[in-house]
């Protein structure tokens, strides 16, 4: 009764597959829905297997008919199941891409923070190796200025002592020569007694000490002029308010007039930098030292101070207030 | 009674239509599709970052990023794809792709790194088989900040990449 | 001949040496001071001290916010001349101030003011009693018309800057900055405004409701190169100054941005990404020709000329994290400068070239640090913990820089020293937000 074409082999296993799941999913649709009868009662429900054996042409027909539809069917269904197959397998590998670019990423986010770790790690050791260059480097500095305050100081006590040993023999040499013209006065008084090789003696003898007191008085003036060449300089410095941007190794020569008492008459430029606004503020600076600090008492030694030249150079520059 | 009936419908509608499609559908429905947001500004407006709403295609979207990383978290790869399959299927619609940074350094420093970000996204898109001439990227940069002041929070709602349709 | 004359001048210097033996004395130190100065009101303005065109107002401001004078407030002066043959000079000096500045302002009909003035030394002056002109440093007038008074003011503290300092003035020059109105519920304006050195005159050259970005003035000083992000792009425009006429530069995919100005204002170096990393190009302004300068997978961007057109710095992340890098334009020869911290972007040369001024970050947050070139040393100048976009004033004394601490941000000044620190004044309001100052060059 069934011709089982060879072409239609596949399909219909394929169909008798849709129509089992298609049964389980009824059987579950009627198995939710439980005021639906689905056990059909035994007895007189039961239909005959076999009705008749002739079979009119219509039924035939629409047996026929029923195959053909229900064939139909199947190919529709095998066609939207194909198709959702595709698309299945289309979502599948949108997936797996979507999975893959996601996988990458975390990757990427795994590398990028870890290289970023790495990079801070040294870039920590790089800072306490330089910070460590910078405390040594800031520890010889101040070791040498310590060294340089040491040396000053020393300097400073050195000119000090010199002063005091000028001093000393400036004073001595005048107690010396007072003895020796004493002495010489004496011998004048004994003018009978003396042989002209004795009196010879004694002058080239008076001789040597006064070049002798002639020499210490020069290097006691020296040592004061050396004491109020500090303090001329203290005071100037304390006015020279160095332009910004100064190249520290620009310097201006100027010649300063001073007058009776120590205020500056006059200052002029002997010797330009080259940078105006140094060459004003270091006229400036002499300016507003006025007066200056140098001994009225001593005509000698403010005859140093009446015309002096200075040097001036921005080398070291403090700030203030 | 009502429960079962949906469930018995949506049953026998995959039964029909497709077996093999119902595990990857989840449970979010098409309900989000309703309004494209703005009223911000600059015509973006910050989300929050649930599944409904990155899911949902075509629809606005922003990804937050971490300080200084122009990398796209795994979380959005989806969204990205969503809007991917139907830029894709809708081959007039156009996307504009905006990357922001926070306020944080140098303004053409962080064009660059809010470049990166854009195309960060860009990259999904195109290997997703989106056309190139249908999306425009550009970078903000710190310009353009959704939320302003000096804070964790404001910054993390900087770091971000707006997506906005152009066109559907 | 020759040599004879030569010794015969030698033996004269050498007498004359021995002849006077005079003493000579050296002094090595001095002291790093703010130059103490008096600008007395100037005749005819003495009663309107607040006008914005009073000149001595004007000069006073300036000089104080140069961070090299003290400047004596006009409630301390208790004398006002306005003449040299007025002026007692023993008070000026006596009050502790070196110098001092008097003038006058003469209308003159038809509209114009004449303005005189003199700068004098009153320790000079104080010292030489007998003739008082000795006291004067220097004394300049001009016509300008009575709007303009500040023009003039600008220039007489050039005058006195320069003349005091060595430095050239930068008082007459110009600051763009972006200003960013946000009303509330309303898309945001941006304007590209231009402002004098001091903060006045401020007026919008562009404006626009998408962000304008990173202003760079030509070296003539006439035109302001910007990046726009209108259209939902960016693009590089070039808008002259005076007739406010704009013209497109550059608008490939990607980034156009970051344009720096070579000094010869022939090329612009700027930033583009249409090749998908973002990268330096030269583009020249008559030919349109482009050249790209830097390649490889790394940002690169914000590039600026060292001074003699040798060089370019740039910022580039090619190390894994922001540093300065300098091109030698010659060798296309690459080398890192950067290496304090692990971000150091936005970098702009000094005018002399010997410096660098950098954005850099470290525990402190982001700040404006200046590196040596030759040494290395990096210096960090300002701590607020927000700051951006350094730009240097001509003369190198100042920085301006945006301080983003707050929601509007301000401008803010340091000294390259890092001496002095200042607040530049912008237009102000809750909903405005300042950034990107540049500061112009030497302008007329």
């Amino acid at each position: 009764m069934f011709i089982f074409q060879k072409k239609y082999q596949p399909s219909l296993i394929i169909a008798a597959a849709v129509h089992f799941v298609l049964f389980f999913f009824l059987f579950t649709v009627f198995a939710f829905n439980s005021s639906l009868p689905y056990v059909v009662k035994s007895g007189n429900a039961q239909q005959p297997i076999v009705q008749a054996v002739a079979v009119n042409q219509q039924q035939v027909q629409r047996a026929v008919q029923q195959l053909q539809a229900q064939q139909e069917a199947q190919q529709r269904s095998q066609v939207a199941k194909q198709q959702a197959q595709a698309e299945h397998l289309k979502q599948m590998q949108q997936q797996a891409t979507a999975a893959k670019y996601a996988q990458e990423q975390a990757l990427k986010n795994l590398q990028q923070l870890k290289a970023n770790q790495q990079k801070l790690q040294a870039q920590q050791q790089l800072e306490q190796q330089q910070a460590a260059q910078r405390l040594a480097a800031l520890k010889q500095q101040q070791t040498q200025q310590q060294q340089k305050v040491a040396q000053q100081k020393q300097h400073l006590a050195q000119l000090e002592q010199q002063q005091q040993t000028a001093t000393q023999n400036y004073k001595l040499q005048q107690q010396k020569l007072a003895a020796l013209q004493q002495k010489q006065q004496t011998m004048a008084t004994q003018k009978n007694l003396q042989s002209q090789d004795a009196k010879d003696l004694l002058k080239q003898e008076l001789q040597q000490e006064q070049s002798q007191l002639n020499q210490a008085k020069t290097a006691y003036i020296q040592g004061i002029v050396n004491k109020y060449n500090a303090l001329v300089i203290q005071s100037i410095y304390q006015n020279w308010f160095i332009p910004p941007n100064t190249n520290p190794k620009l310097s201006v020569k100027l010649q300063v007039n001073v007058a009776q008492g120590g205020a500056v008459s006059n200052v002029t430029v002997l010797q330009t930098s080259g940078d105006n606004a140094l060459d004003q503020s270091a006229v400036m600076a002499v300016y507003k030292a006025s007066p200056l600090p140098i001994p009225t008492k001593n005509p000698a030694v403010y005859k140093q101070f009446q015309q002096f030249s200075i040097t001036m150079t921005p080398s070291e520059i403090s700030d203030v207030g | 009674m009502k429960t079962t009936n949906v469930l018995k419908m949506s049953c026998l509608a995959l039964g029909l239509l497709s077996l093999a499609a119902c595990s990857s559908m989840g449970g979010n429905g098409a309900n989000n599709l309703s309004t494209t947001a703005l009223g911000s500004q600059y015509g973006v407006q910050p989300m929050g970052v649930g599944n409904n709403i990155l899911l949902a295609a075509p629809h606005n979207q922003s990804y937050y990023y971490d300080f200084n990383m122009s990398v796209l978290k795994p979380q959005y790869v989806a969204s990205v794809q969503a809007q991917a399959n139907y830029m894709v299927a809708h081959p007039s619609a156009t996307l504009l792709v905006a990357g922001n940074t926070d306020a944080r350094g140098s303004h053409e420093y962080n064009m660059a790194l809010g470049e990166r970000r854009a195309l960060s996204v860009v990259n999904l898109l195109k290997q997703s088989g989106v056309k190139s001439s249908q999306i425009r990227y550009i970078s903000y940069g710190d310009m353009r900040p959704i939320a302003l002041g000096n804070t964790e929070t404001a910054y993390a709602q900087n770091r971000r990449v707006d997506l906005t349709y152009q066109s559907k | 001949m020759k040599k004879t004359l030569i010794s015969f001048i030698g033996l004269i210097l050498f007498s004359f040496n021995v002849a006077n033996a005079e003493l000579h004395l050296e002094l090595n130190k001095g002291l790093r001071a703010s130059i103490p100065i008096a600008i007395v009101p100037f005749a005819n303005q003495q009663n309107n001290l607040s006008d914005p065109l009073n000149i001595a107002s004007v000069v006073s401001n300036d000089l104080q916010n140069s961070g090299h004078f003290k400047v004596m407030p006009v409630s301390d002066m208790q004398q006002q001349p306005t003449q040299l043959s007025t002026v007692n000079f023993n008070y000026w000096q006596q009050s502790g101030y070196d110098y001092m500045v008097i003038g006058q302002v003469t209308p003159q009909g038809n509209g114009t003011d004449k303005v005189n003035f003199s700068l004098l030394n009153s320790v000079v002056g104080n010292n030489n009693a007998a003739n008082q002109n000795n006291a004067v440093v220097l004394s300049d007038s001009f016509t300008v018309p009575q709007s303009q008074l500040r023009t003039a003011a600008h220039k007489i503290s050039d005058i006195i800057y320069k003349n005091l300092t060595g430095i050239r003035g930068v008082f007459s020059t110009r600051i763009a900055y972006v200003l960013i109105n946000r009303p509330n519920n309303k898309l945001p304006t941006y304007y590209l405004e231009v402002a004098d050195a001091d903060g006045y005159n401020p007026r919008a050259l562009v404006q626009s409701n998408a962000p304008l970005m990173s202003p760079s003035w030509s070296p003539n000083g006439q035109e302001i190169a910007y990046v726009s992000l209108a259209n939902q792009k960016a693009s590089i425009y070039i808008v002259n100054v005076i007739s406010g006429q704009q013209r497109l530069v550059s608008d490939f995919e990607g980034i156009n941005g970051a344009p720096a100005w070579s000094p010869d204002g022939q090329q612009l170096a700027i930033v583009l990404s249409k090749t998908g990393q973002p990268k330096i190009y030269l583009y020249n302004l008559a030919s349109g020709t482009l050249k790209q300068l830097t390649s490889g997978y790394s940002i690169d961007t914000e590039p600026d000329f060292s001074p003699d057109g040798q060089s370019i710095v740039f910022t580039s992340d090619r190390g894994g994290n922001p540093q300065i890098y300098q091109l030698n334009l010659a060798t296309n020869q690459i080398t890192r400068m950067t290496f304090d911290g692990d971000y150091n972007a936005r970098p702009s040369y000094t005018y002399n070239g010997q410096n660098i001024v950098v954005l850099h970050r470290d525990s402190e947050g982001y700040n404006i640090a200046i590196q040596n070139v030759a040494s290395g040393g990096l210096n960090v100048l300002t701590a607020n913990g927000y700051d951006s976009t350094p730009s240097v004033a001509p003369n190198g004394q100042m920085i301006i820089y945006a301080n983003n601490a707050t929601v509007n941000g301000s401008l803010g000044l340091v000294s390259a020293d890092g001496q002095v620190q200042l607040t530049f004044p912008v237009p102000a309001g809750s909903n405005l937000q300042v950034l990107e100052p540049a500061w112009s060059p030497f302008l007329g």
